[in-house]
């Protein structure tokens, strides 16, 4: 039998298996613990930093460690196998706040902010949702307008995952409302800025590691130089750069349905009832039967996306099928895990609830499932 | 300063192990492997010692081809260089042919230090580190605690039973085999990994090592008879239920053999 992912280099599964024996031993054993306090584990930015697996896909000459986006994909399918929490908080530092600065950002910005960003030692949050804007992202109300070598910020910002944890954020604010989705900026908004304010956590279902929070902009004035990327056309500009969000998604839904999965072949081979193992009976061996496939048909889709982004190729429409297949394979498989536990998965001290509860979530995020059915529908021509 | 980290890759400790149709060993195909847990000890200790001076650290792994993956975590975690001694006539070698092959490396790298693990923890000999000393004709000490310079070597604490410790100083080049837990172990980082493809990573058969006809079933002096899983006892019973319930019936299980 080949291994299932023999297209992968003797680095990457020396990446991989490094990052399983991390996750196994500093992110699972805390995993249950971070969900029911709601509190995000600071120090694994620091531990992750120091080993430089925050740098991956980062130019060396900014602290950064290189990498491919297959690279990428490993990485968040193995956090999240631990603690989907504690991926999306890894993820939106990396892949959001730290990409843009990296893509986008002054030489100052990138030379203050980035080294101890990829170590660990300060963090980052992308500040885009707001009350009145989700999906639809023309309607952000957050105002910046020029005074003098200024901008003014008004406006709050809300679901923004590391709110209250974070040292540097990517607020995106309507320079020219007029013009919608082609009059949005963004800017570099540092913790301690006066008119700056983290108005309260938010309690949340699922990934309850993240923290999460709403803010609040009050005539608060950065300058110019805080302006990253160009005028009017930031947002836009991110939207074509930062892919990597599909891609990591899709990563994110595996590593759960993985977790899921695992626990779910595990009980049913030592749960007994009507004297056999419940494995042996047709319905639930045929169900895990269907979690094992749909997970590599995932991370496949997942890993066809991420190789296509390395080699330089179109991958849009591959990463919105990876991230539209994979997310609602995951809840699928994470409800059928759910179900095989019968009451025992149920419990509060199981992780299964937990895996029930963070699913969900990718499906929303990144572009919902039906903004990618409209996307992929377009890119096949209808 | 060299020192020569010997590491063995052994069965995942979560891997499920069915007995092989010959009955004397394991069915290989589809587990997964990783470097002995008391090995991976060892090689932090060396890489403390490169980390806080010069010295170069090669390691040493003697198996089929899928040994590389453990070695080249090694190089991933900071070791400097590697050798993997591949050879099918090495197959079936008792713990003495083992240490000879390590013994022959040794001869031809002379570290000033050779860090292992004090057993395997599927073979379970402790055997391996005292014999490839002997041969090498070097102090060594096994079940160590700790090892800190001292003059022209090393003073280790050797782990006794009961939890005494005995000091002992060895003088390079020795040989020290570590109990696990002396160290934390460093996982690998991003660059580590990356780096290592970069890394030397040498082969070398019995041959090479001019063991050709001297190791392998044929110089064997035990050969294994059989493996099988102890037969189930008499006598035993498990206790089921919620721990109150658990541990009411031990107490009156207890008192009833008047135990208590
Ligand atoms: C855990 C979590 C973390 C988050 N972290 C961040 C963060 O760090 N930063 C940040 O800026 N935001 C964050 N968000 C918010 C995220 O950006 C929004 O949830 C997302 O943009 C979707 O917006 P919405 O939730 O307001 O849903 P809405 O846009 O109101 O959508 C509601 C429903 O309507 C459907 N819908 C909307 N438009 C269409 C359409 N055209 N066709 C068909 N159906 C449609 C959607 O599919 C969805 O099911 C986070 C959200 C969550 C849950
Ligand atoms: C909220 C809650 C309240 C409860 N309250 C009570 C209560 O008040 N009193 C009480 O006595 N119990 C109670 N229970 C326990 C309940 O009786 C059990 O959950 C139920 O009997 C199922 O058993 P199980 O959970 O051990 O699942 P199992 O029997 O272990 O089944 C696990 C899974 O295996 C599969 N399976 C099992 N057998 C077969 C088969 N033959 N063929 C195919 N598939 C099979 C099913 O998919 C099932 O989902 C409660 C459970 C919950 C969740």
């Amino acid at each position: 039998m080949a291994e299932p992912d023999f297209y992968l280099s003797e680095e990457q599964r020396e990446l991989q298996r490094a990052l399983r024996e991390f996750v196994g031993k500093e992110i699972a054993p805390i995993a249950a613990a971070c969900d029911a306090e709601e509190r995000y584990p600071l120090e694994i930015f620091s531990k992750l930093g120091g080993l430089g697996y925050l740098g991956l896909r980062f130019p060396e000459d900014v602290g950064g460690s290189g990498g491919t986006c297959l690279d990428y994909a490993i990485l968040c399918e193995e956090l999240a196998f631990g603690s989907a929490g504690i991926a999306l908080g890894i993820y939106v530092h990396m892949a959001l706040a730290c990409a843009a600065l990296e893509a986008f950002g002054t030489e100052t910005m990138k030379e203050t902010w980035l080294p101890p960003a990829l170590r660990g030692e300060k963090i980052g949050a992308w500040a885009f949702a707001e009350a009145g804007a989700g999906s639809d992202a023309g309607s952000i109300a957050t105002r910046a307008v020029a005074d003098g070598d200024d901008f003014v910020l008004n406006g709050s910002k809300l679901f923004i995952t590391n709110g209250p944890i974070a040292d540097f954020l990517i607020v995106v604010a309507s320079t020219e409302p007029e013009q919608r989705l082609k009059g949005l900026s963004l800017f570099l908004v540092e913790r301690d800025r006066p008119g700056f304010k983290v108005a309260g956590s938010l309690s949340k279902l699922g990934v309850r590691a993240s923290e999460m929070a709403e803010l609040v902009f009050e005539d608060c004035r950065v300058p110019r130089e805080n302006l990253i990327g160009r005028e009017n056309r930031g947002f836009l500009d991110s939207l074509r750069t930062l892919t990597l969000g599909r891609i990591a998604s899709a990563a994110f839904a595996t590593g759960v349905a993985r977790a899921a999965f695992e626990a779910t072949l595990d009980y049913a081979g030592k749960r007994k009832q009507f004297g056999q193992p419940i494995g042996s009976f047709q319905a639930v061996r045929f169900g895990i039967a269907d979690m094992a496939v749909q997970i590599e048909a995932s991370r496949l889709l997942c890993h066809r996306a991420a190789i296509a982004a390395d080699q330089g190729l179109p991958h849009g429409r591959e990463a919105n099928m990876a991230k539209l297949f994979a997310t609602e394979a995951c809840t699928k498989i994470v409800e059928r895990a759910l179900h095989f536990h019968g009451a025992a998965g149920f419990m509060s001290e199981s992780p299964i609830q937990r895996f029930y509860r963070d699913c969900k979530v990718f499906e929303l995020g990144e572009g919902s499932s039906e903004l990618q059915r409209d996307m992929i529908a377009r890119e096949i021509g209808l | 300063m060299k020192i020569l980290v010997c590491l063995k890759q052994v069965p995942h400790q979560d891997a499920r192990l069915d007995i092989d149709g010959a009955g004397t060993w394991i069915k290989e195909d589809g587990i997964k492997f990783e470097i002995n847990s008391y090995d991976t000890f060892a090689l932090e200790e060396a890489l403390r010692i490169k980390d806080a001076g010069e010295a170069e650290v090669v390691v040493v792994s003697i198996g089929p081809d899928r040994v590389t993956q453990a070695l080249r975590t090694a190089l991933g975690m900071g070791a400097d260089r590697a050798i993997h001694v591949k050879d099918a006539e090495i197959d079936g070698s008792d713990t003495l042919g083992i240490a000879k092959v390590l013994a022959a490396v040794a001869k031809e790298e002379s570290p000033d230090l050779v860090l292992m693990g004090l057993m395997s923890d599927d073979g379970n000999a402790s055997a391996v580190p005292p014999m490839m000393a002997e041969l090498m004709g070097v102090p060594s000490a096994t079940a160590v605690m700790k090892a800190t310079p001292e003059g022209d070597g090393y003073r280790c604490e050797r782990e006794l039973e009961g939890g005494a410790l005995e000091v002992v100083d060895l003088a390079k080049p020795c040989l020290i085999a570590v109990q696990s837990g002396l160290n934390q172990v460093r996982y690998a980082s991003l660059k580590g990994i990356m780096a290592a493809k970069k890394k030397p990573m040498d082969t070398k058969s019995a041959g090479d090592l001019g063991l050709s006809g001297v190791v392998g079933a044929a110089g064997a002096k035990a050969q294994i008879e059989k493996i099988y899983a102890p037969v189930r006892g008499e006598g035993a019973e498990i206790i089921e239920g919620s721990t109150d319930e658990v541990v009411t019936q031990l107490v009156g299980k207890i008192k009833e053999l008047g135990l208590l």
